[in-house]
């Protein structure tokens, strides 16, 4: 309705608003990013570059810390097929709203997909075009800009590696998967999937972190199937 | 290496985030693989944390390794503090606190 009495000026700088706050969410994270990455070996250009073209946090976090644990290409682009699978539900829950748009805007909403733009826009209701790429531009750079940051700072602290910033990744991770954890389903899963990648880790197998990852998801399907949790 | 690494990620990420809005594509995603989906960050994100778990001491350094007691410290963090953000912070500081302490 709001699509229709004002116009698409409007509406994109509405969204460009909208996303202010969820950007001010995600600025320890790009900043994380950006200095992770330059610590961890990735050159200042590289560590922008991954966020230019990636713009996923969560999975430039997993692609640095796979680099640096030296894990394999294949094991990697798996690892990162296997964690941006959600926005195959997000693209299905946007799908009746933007798959009727021509290709060349079907193109830029796919690029600007985040955690962040599908929460605001299921949230608010707002599919339009104009909306999504406001929103979604306006995160796009916000990102950027703290990854620059982080890059900056870590280029200008000598001996990075001895503050164990790879432990920010830890923690990170921790807080997102805790709140999760609302079942025994996903209990299960998550305690597997630690045990087994600690053991296949240790024994130097290849494409640990995946295997580890896969299992998990299965055993807890497993689990939720045979107690008979609701989807 | 690293920029072939990166674009080929770029283009892993957008499939995942085109496929289902390509309207030529029917939708029917088998119904395990749906449910799987949903578990997919925490087990995956799980999984990544062990080889940092690790570091160069392996299981057996896991009961002597400042990392593993900081990571149930975190866990405690985030079952007690509402705040995503906040809780990073607090464990964080606990991390930093320990080193100190053992150093």
């Amino acid at each position: 309705m709001s699509a229709l009495s004002s116009s698409n000026g409007q509406r994109f700088w509405l969204g460009a608003l909208h996303i202010i706050p969820l950007c001010l969410a995600v600025f320890p994270w790009g900043v994380l990013t950006g200095s992770m990455a330059v610590s961890q070996g990735f050159t200042p250009l590289q560590s922008i570059g991954l966020s230019v073209f990636l713009f996923a946090g969560a999975a430039q976090l997993v692609t640095i810390s796979m680099v640096a644990a030296g894990s394999g290409f294949v094991a990697i682009c798996l690892t990162i097929l296997v964690i941006t699978a959600q926005h195959l539900l997000y693209a299905l829950i946007l799908r009746e709203h933007v798959s009727s748009l021509p290709l060349k805007k079907r193109l830029p909403v796919a690029f600007l997909l985040t955690d962040e733009l599908f929460a605001l826009s299921v949230g608010k209701k707002s599919y339009d075009f104009a909306y999504l790429m406001g929103a979604g531009l306006c995160f796009y750079l916000a990102w950027i800009g703290f990854t620059l940051i982080g890059v900056v700072l870590a280029a200008s602290v000598p001996n990075l590696a001895d503050y164990h910033l790879d432990f920010s990744i830890v923690a990170t991770f921790i807080a997102i998967v805790v709140p999760m954890i609302k079942r025994l389903s996903s209990l299960v899963g998550v305690v597997i999937a630690l045990m087994l990648s600690l053991v296949l880790s240790s024994l130097a197998v290849p494409g640990a972190i995946v295997i580890a990852g896969l299992l998990g998801m299965l055993c807890a399907v497993g689990v939720a199937r045979w107690r008979g949790e609701a989807l | 290496m690293i920029w072939l690494l990166i674009f080929t990620l770029a283009g892993i990420v957008f499939f995942n985030r085109y496929l289902l809005l390509e309207p030529r594509l029917p939708i029917r995603l088998p119904n395990v693989v749906r449910q799987a989906l949903q578990y997919s960050a925490p087990c995956l994100l799980t999984a990544i944390c062990g080889p940092i778990l690790l570091g160069d001491t392996g299981l057996s350094g896991l009961a002597s390794n400042p990392y593993t007691y900081a990571a149930l410290f975190s866990i405690g963090c985030a079952l007690v503090i509402k705040s995503m953000l906040l809780s990073v912070l607090v464990s964080l500081a606990g991390f930093y606190t320990l080193l100190y302490l053992l150093n």
